[in-house]
């Protein structure tokens, strides 16, 4: 066996008497072990020896003496033990950083400016615990506002496009391979244009909202969020960490339910995973941004952010209210979290975060939504009732309609006790775009067309699509003043509402006996609170288990009810709507 | 000092920053990483962001999820630390 010397530091760290006084009689004890003297140096040996390491006890024991000496330590380590009541290589670690945190202190010296970082003085205020939480509001309100009316423009420019030239083309194309004006006219234009086109209208409003979510991520913001809502949630007796999954289920529920797996104790993760539905998902915002520009043309921004708040407000109370009865326990524990330094963010990470997630959306359009819009279309071309034939029927006489008719009177209390209503709130059930995609589908509506208008060519369609674009971009940058407050628009004309807003409009009036805004936020509380979507449902069961599931689904169904009647009786009480 | 950390973490009422912590105990923010980290080594902390097996890439959205491992809605969070749970006689969960 080759032998090795090794240098003795020129430093030693001090242990405490009691350890170095353990340590020096280790240590003779290696020296006087000839088989294991040459190869470590005593002191260090004796420390390691002390602090249990494994690869030198494995060693040790193929080496003559090295089990005397190992036995040797474990008389040492439990005297220690006694003395410090805790485990030895935690003392001597201690003493190590102890030591670090000395030396760091005596030889750097920092001058009293340098010592918070640009990130630390602007913590001071984002994180403040006064000013953090209306900080983090103003910024809510900052995303919603680009979300719902700057984004306007845009959203307008795709509907005219799907509803324009895609929708002439996909009947041009039928033409021409005969099946023009039959039941596949019916399916393309009410069903897959209806269903997956009422939804990708929205595509340019989630696309904002990703943008704003990038920025607020890439800059830093959103970790001083989860700090900041982390610290009220601890302050209202729920687990601190609960917020950070509810933040995830600003984006998606499925994966805000896989996050809660952060939070050790199995009551905490339970009561965190039935608050996260609460939290509006990216899915549900179509919906309001369509309910808003209905029925509060001029304040959607507001509406979005509204909707927004009462989601958190209403997952901390139900939170609250079920820390104090089911999950009564003992006081949180704290945590520490690490805030990363603010950078400013890169258009390269901003875009492919907006086109990643934005991208993700549209290709569930195209594969749940649009197979939901085919069996949409199938059962509102079935009729049962009426003269009409199969994909030639009134759809107030089709089986969808029939079936649910049944179901509108248990909403009638809430101002929106129509069949379409509640279809649309059934079919939401499998992912809250359907909500969308439904109502474009029941309300059968179709844009008029002027008399004698000519068709446009292939070309004027592509000539429009551009202008259109280059129009709608000039009306987004002249609309991003709006974020704060000053609006370049008033001058204009306000724009007509499509078909489906008026049919929308119509509906709710005549359900709601006139109260139609009032209908309309009661619906869009019911969005908010209810079930989120099917795949939500399943990963609720995997992460809560069945019986967990039914509580919540059930609980947020009866939440849902009660929250719309408060809104919809209660205003009428009021006299507002 | 190691114990200070710990002590310090145990009996805060609310959650706390890395940088709260280091100018309330003195120590410089470098070395407080590396005592959270021996910490976590030992088992009296827990490293929020090494969730358990299984954590990632259970269930996803849709046939275009890749699962939550993937998933483009899911924001990278702040590392943070916290307390392990503790068995009922208090003892520390294996």
């Amino acid at each position: 066996m080759s032998t090795t010397t090794f240098p003795t530091p020129g430093f030693s760290i001090n242990y405490g008497n009691e350890t170095e006084t353990e340590i020096a009689r280790l240590a003779g004890l290696v020296v006087e072990t000839p088989a294991v003297a040459p190869i470590f140096p005593a002191r260090w040996l004796a420390i390691k020896l002390l602090e249990t390491d494994e690869d030198l006890q494995t060693r040790l024991k193929m080496l003559k003496g090295g089990a005397a000496l190992l036995a040797e330590a474990e008389k040492s380590r439990a005297r220690l033990q006694e003395i410090y009541g805790d485990e030895v290589d935690v003392a001597i670690a201690d003493r190590r950083y102890g030591w670090i945190n000395g030396l760091v202190r005596e030889v750097v010296q920092r001058p009293a400016e340098n010592r918070l970082t640009a990130s630390d003085k602007i913590d001071q205020i984002v994180t403040h615990r006064l000013l953090g939480i209306p900080i983090f509001l103003a910024a809510m309100w900052a995303v919603f506002k680009l979300t719902a009316d700057v984004s306007a423009p845009y959203l307008d420019w795709v509907d005219g496009v799907i509803n324009g030239p895609l929708a002439r083309w996909g009947v041009a194309l039928l033409n021409l391979v005969g099946l023009g004006g039959t039941w596949a006219e019916s399916l393309l234009v009410d069903g897959i244009i209806a269903g997956v086109g009422g939804v990708m209208v929205f595509v340019p409003v989630l696309m904002f909202l990703y943008l704003a979510l990038a920025l607020l991520e890439d800059s830093g913001y959103m970790a001083r969020a989860a700090f900041v809502m982390d610290r009220l949630m601890h302050a209202l007796g729920l687990h601190g960490k609960s917020f950070l999954p509810m933040l995830v289920g600003f984006g998606c529920t499925v994966p805000a339910q896989y996050a809660t797996r952060t939070l050790e104790n199995p009551k905490d993760r339970i009561l965190t995973g039935l608050l996260v539905p609460f939290m509006s998902c990216g899915a549900r915002l179509p919906v309001y941004v369509l309910f808003a520009a209905v029925f509060f043309p001029q304040d959607s921004g507001a509406v979005v952010f509204w909707m927004y708040l009462l989601g958190i407000v209403t997952a901390i109370l139900v939170g609250i209210a079920l820390k104090n009865t089911l999950f009564k326990g003992k006081e949180q524990s704290a945590f520490v979290m690490e805030l990363p330094p603010y950078r400013l963010p890169t258009l390269r990470s901003i875009w492919f975060h907006t086109w990643e997630r934005t991208g993700s959306f549209v290709k569930k359009a195209w594969t749940i939504i649009m197979a939901t819009s085919i069996v949409l279309w199938l059962l509102m071309a079935i009729p049962v009732r009426g003269e009409g034939s199969f994909a030639e029927t009134d759809v107030n006489d089709s089986a969808f309609a029939v079936a649910n008719q049944t179901l509108a009177p248990a909403f009638a209390p809430l101002g929106f006790g129509t069949w379409q209503a509640s279809s649309a709130l059934l079919t939401g059930f499998v992912a809250k775009e359907v909500v969308i995609s439904t109502m474009s589908q029941v309300y059968a509506v179709e844009e008029a067309e002027e008399d004698g208008e000519e068709v446009p060519t292939f070309f004027e369609d592509i000539g429009e699509i551009l202008s259109t674009f280059i129009s709608a971009t000039g009306d987004t940058l002249k609309s991003l003043p709006l974020i704060v407050g000053v609006n370049l628009f008033e001058a204009e004309a306000e724009e007509e509402p499509t078909a489906l807003m008026g049919a929308i409009k119509d509906g709710f009036e005549t359900s709601s006996g006139g109260h139609g805004a009032l209908a309309a936020i009661a619906f869009m509380v019911f969005v908010l609170i209810y079930t989120p979507c099917m795949v939500a449902v399943a990963a609720e069961r995997q992460e809560l288990g069945m019986n967990w599931t039914w509580v919540s689904i059930l609980g947020q169904l009866g939440l849902a009810w009660l929250m719309a009647l408060v809104v919809f009786q209660g205003g009428k009480l009021l006299g507002l709507g | 000092m190691l114990n200070q950390v710990l002590h310090e973490i145990t009996n805060a009422n609310e959650p706390l920053s890395l940088t709260v912590l280091s100018s309330r105990l003195g120590i410089e923010r470098g070395a407080l990483e590396g005592m959270l980290d021996y910490w976590v080594r030992k088992g009296r902390l827990k490293d929020d962001d090494a969730l358990p097996n299984g954590a990632h890439g259970a269930g996803s959205c849709g046939p275009s999820c890749g699962g939550a491992d993937s998933c483009s809605f899911v924001a990278k969070m702040p590392k943070s630390y916290s307390l392990p749970a503790k068995t009922k006689d208090d003892g520390l969960v294996s």
